[in-house]
């Protein structure tokens, strides 16, 4: 029996230095490809689209003498629900899962077997999330945004228009910032979803709360900071908890420090990820879970 | 092209107080070689450490004279098919394949081609488009062999490549295994099933609890066990007869009789031969059959583990 | 036994009769006792009711020494209305508990199904004289203990020392009642949670997809039950909120006399009912097909 045991000369391609940049396409075409073809994305997008009804219901629920200012409805949900919701959980949807999924199922043999640059891998895994991720979330908001001006009281005018994209800005800063936190976890850890539901709506809270500077210790503050001036004019939030109520003066953040200081946080996550592919050991019995 | 591949030196793994791999020193030239071992000697940490999936707890290994882990160079330069029988869902076979190349590097038009010729190459054409959950396990096999091979490696590392397959898929990859050493390749397989490698190889490095038994060519190792008796069973006429001849010799430790035969265990199996083939030539014996029971590898293998 | 052409199929011999779902409980508590996280999380519940415990013993202090230099300092505590002993206070503390009781049957349940279906146990489990209600209840039973673990035992056990510590039988004429809301109450809050949490891993593929595909139904559910009071200035539809909903029905069963709504609690009910009856469905379906038919 003849074999051919060569691929043909014409397809030999010699293993010269390929570039880094089709390293990083193929991880990121691979991630984006993988992400688009599991049925989960349709939840995530059903549940990130979820607050596009509340604009609709509001005339229909709202008692006129009580209805609340278009402008204040809009801000009220980009604050309550799509920074400090939605974006937390579409980086825990999808970004522990961008190397933790290798694990988990066991495919990480072939990936660190490969010629890759490991940044090369986390970085358009990275970016694949990143694209994903914002495309559902800005979607809404822009759904929402046409909700609150087509049936809310939200005007559709050049300030209004302005709102939005610093919002959808901030949105993407959320979804940089927290998915590079959770794809650090997934990397590193065997239980990343519960260790990011703890920080992300445990810690974060509690940050908030304790007096002094322990909430730089979050991302929240940062992106706070990073919210449109009427957001932040609040020096001192009246802390509600199930015993007791009290004030707490918080330290406010300049924008452009919390900018850079958010842009130094997801780097050093994004390193702190690449190191960890490089020398970690995967055992083929140890899988993570959760 | 170098002459040894793989080089190892005081190579050691543990993983927490189990000893995994034992001060290992080995030298791997090219061609096709047979790990081998029962579960659990240690074959799938050593092609571990080989790939860099592990660093070394002591010692080192080097391909092409340079540490594997993380060393793009060396990855650039090998391929692996691993044990486990796991895929990315929702793909088919090509589409694997085709996402293996493009994680290696290779555009999207190089990356189709090479995975359309690694598909034809084990003969997987037919159902490379079909879902990979649709396939036997025989065909998962053959995918995962082409992801290995799709980049062209020098050095091809098989973790139990017969696992679950059924006969003609093992035809297929023995055939593969001999024409791609044949071709100047070198191919490290690991089995625990020893006729698997006699099929394919002479060249074999037998590991047990994590240390190294033998290294080399079969009957060499088989010859090196002078202290171990070599058995040949004769059928003839005169089983009884035929034993005299050998009783008064000191290498003969012992003779069974079986029914028309006599099995002779001796220390010098070469002089024993040449008794033999006079005894034939003469006639005087009536000599219808001559085998040698433990002329192969699960003899040398039982040997050497007890 | 017959082999058939393709798999081992069902059983074909004598069937013990009753409680074959006690088996899969077995094995399922195996497993969740080797588990690190689970054990981690049973004792970071077990921290509150620790709180607790102090909490009762020192108010029975308080009541049976109110004249010694301990019962003094603690008589101030005493006066407030969040260290005393009573209904609220059970109500309290099962509504506390319930976040860590959910997170633990999340890490406990999310991987109970997809696990099995992925590892291909399924045909495993069914050619053993199983059908697909022991497999369910087993999973469902395994879940509802480590829940009622966190929830009413701990709870029984507080009410149980307080009237063992204090001196007067007036205290257990006014908790004898009690028991039975904090029964209720917790399993409505356990119940549901085990369903969705089964639910979620018969839908979903992976263990990691499950436990934060649940998570993200319930928090934009609360996020939407906390907004729409505020937005629409009606507290009532707090309903929207499950958890909220839930705790609806425990405010009438501790009889709260300062709810967070006054909405029904029957609507509550029906929103209870509702979401077990769906996640029961789900799991019932997802099973069934799983089963291999003779």
């Amino acid at each position: 029996m003849t074999t051919q045991t060569c691929l043909s000369e014409s397809a030999i391609v010699t293993r010269d230095k390929r570039s880094y940049w089709t390293f990083t396409g193929g991880a990121f075409a691979h991630a984006t490809t993988m992400m688009i073809r599991h049925k989960r994305i349709v939840l995530a997008a059903l549940v990130t689209l979820a607050p596009v009804i509340i604009p609709l219901l509001l005339p229909l629920l709202t008692k006129s003498e009580f209805s609340e200012d278009g402008i204040k409805i809009f801000k009220f949900l980009m604050e309550q629900i799509y920074l400090k919701a939605m974006a937390p959980l579409l980086a825990l949807f999808f970004g522990c899962m961008l190397i933790g999924e290798d694990i988990e199922q066991q495919t990480i043999p072939y990936i660190v077997t490969r010629p890759i640059p490991r940044s090369a891998l986390v970085l358009g895994r990275f970016g694949a999330y990143v694209f994903m991720s914002a495309v559902i979330l800005l979607t809404s908001v822009v759904l929402t945004f046409a909700a609150c001006t087509a049936v809310g009281k939200l005007e559709f005018c050049r300030e209004t228009i302005v709102l939005l994209a610093h919002y959808a800005g901030v949105g993407v800063a959320s979804l940089l910032g927290y998915g590079a936190l959770t794809t650090f976890l997934g990397a590193i850890s065997r239980k990343p979803i519960i260790i990011g539901v703890l920080f992300m709506f445990g810690w974060q809270r509690l940050a908030t709360i304790v007096p002094g500077a322990v909430d730089f210790l979050t991302i929240e503050k940062y992106l706070n900071a990073l919210l449109p001036a009427m957001a932040t004019e609040r020096q001192n939030t009246v802390v509600k908890l199930a015993l007791i109520e009290f004030q707490k003066k918080q330290l406010i953040i300049d924008a452009s420090k919390a900018g850079l200081s958010l842009l130094i946080i997801v780097a050093a996550l994004i390193v702190a990820t690449c190191l960890v592919i490089r020398y970690r050991e995967y055992s083929q019995s140890r899988t993570a879970a959760g | 092209m170098e002459a040894t591949i793989i080089e190892a030196r005081g190579l050691s793994k543990w993983f927490g107080e189990i000893m995994a791999v034992n001060n290992l020193e080995v030298a791997i030239g090219a061609g096709v070689t047979g790990l081998l071992g029962p579960n659990g000697a240690g074959k799938t940490t050593f092609i571990r450490l080989a790939l860099g999936l592990y660093g070394p707890s002591r010692g080192y290994i080097h391909l092409f004279g340079q540490p594997p882990r993380n060393n793009l160079d060396v990855l650039n330069r090998i391929g692996y098919c691993p044990e486990i029988d796991r895929f990315y869902e929702n793909m088919s076979g090509f589409e694997f394949v085709r996402w293996m190349n493009r994680l290696s590097g290779m555009d999207n038009k190089t990356a189709k081609r090479r995975a359309e010729e690694a598909c034809e190459l084990v003969k997987m054409t037919a159902r490379m488009r079909d879902p990979i959950d649709t396939y036997s396990r025989g065909m998962r096999q053959r995918i995962k062999v082409a992801q290995a091979l799709a980049n062209d490696p020098d050095l091809l590392f098989l973790d139990e490549p017969m696992s679950g397959l059924d006969p003609e898929a093992r035809e297929d990859i023995f055939s593969l295994i001999r024409h791609l050493g044949e071709a100047g390749r070198t191919v490290i397989f690991s089995t625990h099933v020893l006729h698997e490698v006699e099929r394919v190889t002479s060249n074999v490095l037998l590991l047990h609890n994590g240390c190294i038994l033998a290294q080399g060519d079969i009957r060499q190792i088989r010859g090196l066990i002078d202290e171990h008796p070599h058995a040949i069973t004769v059928t003839c006429g005169d089983p009884h007869g035929l034993s005299q001849q050998f009783i008064s010799d000191d290498a003969t430790l012992s003779l069974e009789f079986s029914e028309g035969a006599v099995t002779l265990r001796t220390r010098d199996p070469n002089t024993a031969y040449q008794h033999l083939n006079e005894l034939i030539l003469n006639g005087a014996f009536a000599i219808e059959a001559m085998t040698c029971p433990d002329d192969n590898l699960q003899s040398v293998f039982e040997y050497l583990i007890k | 036994m017959p082999i058939y052409y393709r798999t081992y199929r069902s059983f074909e011999g004598d069937v013990r009769k009753r409680l074959r779902w006690w088996e899969v409980l077995k094995q399922e508590f195996r497993i969740l006792i080797k588990n690190r996280t689970f054990l981690v999380l049973m004792i970071l519940g077990s921290l509150h009711v620790l709180a607790r415990v102090l909490q009762v013993v020192l108010m029975s202090m308080v009541a049976s020494n109110p004249n010694n230099q301990v019962g003094q300092m603690l008589k101030s505590m005493a006066s407030l209305e969040v260290f005393s002993v009573n209904p609220t206070m059970f109500f309290n503390f099962l509504r506390i508990q319930s976040p860590v009781m959910f997170l633990t049957l999340l890490m406990a349940g999310s991987g109970m199904i997809c696990d099995d279906f992925r590892n291909n146990l399924m045909e495993v489990f069914f050619s053993k004289p199983l059908n697909w209600l022991d497999y369910v209840l087993g999973k469902l039973v395994t879940l509802i203990i480590v829940g009622l673990g966190l929830t009413a035992v701990p709870a029984i056990f507080l009410l149980v020392l307080h009237n063992i510590l204090t001196p007067s039988l007036e205290t257990l004429g006014n908790t004898y009642w009690l028991p039975w809301p904090i029964v209720l109450f917790s399993l409505a809050l356990v119940i549901p949670a085990a369903l969705c949490v089964l639910a979620s891993s018969s839908i979903l593929g992976s263990q990691r997809y499950a436990s934060i595909g649940l998570f993200m139904v319930l928090l934009g559910d609360l996020m939407l039950g906390r907004i729409l009071p505020d937005l629409l200035h009606e507290p009532n539809y707090s309903v929207v909120a499950f958890p909220l909903a839930i705790n609806r029905i425990g405010e009438v069963l501790f009889d709260q006399r300062r709810p967070m709504f006054e909405l029904s609690w029957q609507w509550s009910a029906l929103f209870l009912a509702v979401v077990c009856a769906l996640a029961a469905w789900l799991v019932c379906t997802k099973i069934q097909q799983a089963e291999v038919a003779d």
